[in-house]
């Protein structure tokens, strides 16, 4: 075997031996920027593959469009009735194109690390006036660190109207050149889906980052507001889940937008599947 | 783009082998006849009464229950044992989540539950509504009972939408005999 094909294809083997014998399961997400408070039932597992799409400049240079590709896949495990626990590989392609006569275009494809993710229901958003998580997700690249934290509360109402509301922090630490560069960031999301028939939902997602330097939200270095549709489909099998969402603000301002620190758009679809 | 597909291929395949792989869901656990022997094992006859409901009853039922009724025909067959009715036999549709679930309620004359059972599932899980200790907790039920997830009816977690949505199928037709069957 070439030895290019060696760590892809463990890593595959790491998530399909995670499924093998695996039992019956599932579990759906009305929202791919929002995540609601439902966890995965006792010994249940689920299945996704997450594909992101911001469209950009690097670094705010309007000489140059940012084209990055997102590729997430996941393995979720309900550990308890209100715990449960996940396993992502991380991978990306970075496509900068000069817009500029005699500046060159890159294209880079890259694995971004594996995360983990721990997810605690504190209250059921299908028993209780309102549903809340806790969700901790660390991710490591060999040069970088995340950590991620979020507060999640959810509702469905009449089983026809879904909402959610995330509160994250983030923090960044990555080493280059000898020297660990600290970033966090703040980030606010919340969403409304109505399911018009029992498969189908649209809905709105809102979402707020603000990003700085610094491990501790220090300085800022800039923010935006972006909103956006979305549309689900769920069976008994499968689901699929689908949003744009386009910067409507953000500072310091480019044009009315933050192209520093955050994409002109994003768009997102998560691929959920049952066994 | 080598990068690109010797990265993903690998991965790529986990779906296509989650789909291959044998599922269990959607599962006929009782036909009509099993399910009306289950409930009614001293029954004679089980007389097919079908029910249409005007939009007036069904506004009834509504406000008794604060459940929607979503359609307007009702299976029902009248239960006769030798010394003539001693029930009702319901059978009703609900959604899991996604899918519907087939269910049929017993009713004794007096109109209180006897017993559930669930003949058809279809979702990929919670399908634990189909335990005997779970059912048992309607026997008996009357209409005007909260029949209410965590008050009188104990859920099931990670089943919560499929015992939801029987619990308010069965308080539904409690207040069904009520209005049309009494």
């Amino acid at each position: 075997m070439n030895a290019t094909w060696k760590a892809p294809l463990c890593a595959a083997c790491l998530v399909w031996g995670g499924l093998a014998g695996a039992p019956a399961l599932a579990d759906e997400r009305f929202f791919t920027y929002v995540q609601d408070a439902e966890v995965l039932p006792k010994g249940a597992w689920e299945f996704e593959q997450w594909l992101t799409l911001r469209q950009g400049y690097p670094g705010g240079d309007r000489n140059f469009d940012q084209t990055i590709w997102d590729f997430r896949t996941e393995v979720e495990y309900g550990l308890t009735e209100k715990l449960s626990g996940a396993l992502y590989l991380n991978f990306r392609q970075n496509q900068i194109i000069s817009q500029q006569p005699g500046l060159d275009s890159d294209s880079e494809f890259s694995f971004e690390g594996v995360s983990a993710e721990l997810k605690v229901q504190l209250l059921n958003p299908n028993t209780k006036p309102v549903g809340l998580a806790l969700y901790f997700e660390p991710t490591y690249n060999g040069n970088e660190v995340e950590l991620e934290y979020k507060l999640i509360f959810s509702k469905m109402i009449a089983d026809k109207w879904v909402l959610a509301a995330n509160a994250i922090f983030e923090q960044e630490w990555e080493k280059e050149d000898g020297e660990t560069q600290k970033e966090s960031a703040l980030e606010f999301t919340a969403g409304a889906a109505y399911r018009f028939t029992p498969n189908w939902s649209v809905g709105l997602e809102a979402r707020y980052r603000s990003v700085y330097q610094g491990a501790a939200l220090n300085e800022r270095l800039g923010s935006a507001w972006f909103l956006g549709p979305n549309i689900h489909y769920g069976a008994a099998k499968w689901w699929a889940t689908f949003t744009f969402l386009p910067q409507i603000s953000g500072s310091p301002s480019d044009g009315g937008i933050n192209t520093t620190e955050n994409a002109v758009y994003e768009a997102r679809l998560i691929v959920g599947i049952n066994f | 783009m080598v990068d690109f597909v010797r990265w993903l291929a690998p991965v790529a395949l986990v779906p296509v082998a989650v789909l291959a792989a044998p599922h269990c869901y959607a599962a006929q656990y009782l036909t009509l006849a099993q399910a009306q022997a289950a409930m009614f094992p001293e029954a004679r006859e089980f007389a097919p009464v079908p029910v249409r409901l005007s939009r007036d009853q069904a506004r009834e039922i509504e406000q008794l229950t604060g459940v929607q009724v979503r359609v307007q025909e009702q299976p029902v067959w009248q239960v006769r044992a030798v010394d003539g009715p001693i029930g009702w036999f319901i059978v009703d549709e609900v959604y899991g989540k996604h899918e519907l679930i087939t269910y049929a309620v017993g009713l004794n004359a007096d109109g209180s539950v006897r017993q559930i059972e669930v003949m058809d599932y279809r979702e990929t899980y919670g399908y634990e509504i189909r335990n005997p200790a779970w059912r048992r907790q309607f026997s008996g039920k009357r209409q005007g009972d909260p029949l209410k997830l965590e008050q009188d009816i104990r859920n099931i977690s990670g089943a919560t939408l499929s015992c939801r949505h029987i619990t308010e199928g069965v308080k539904r037709l409690l207040a069904f005999h009520q209005v049309v069957l009494r």
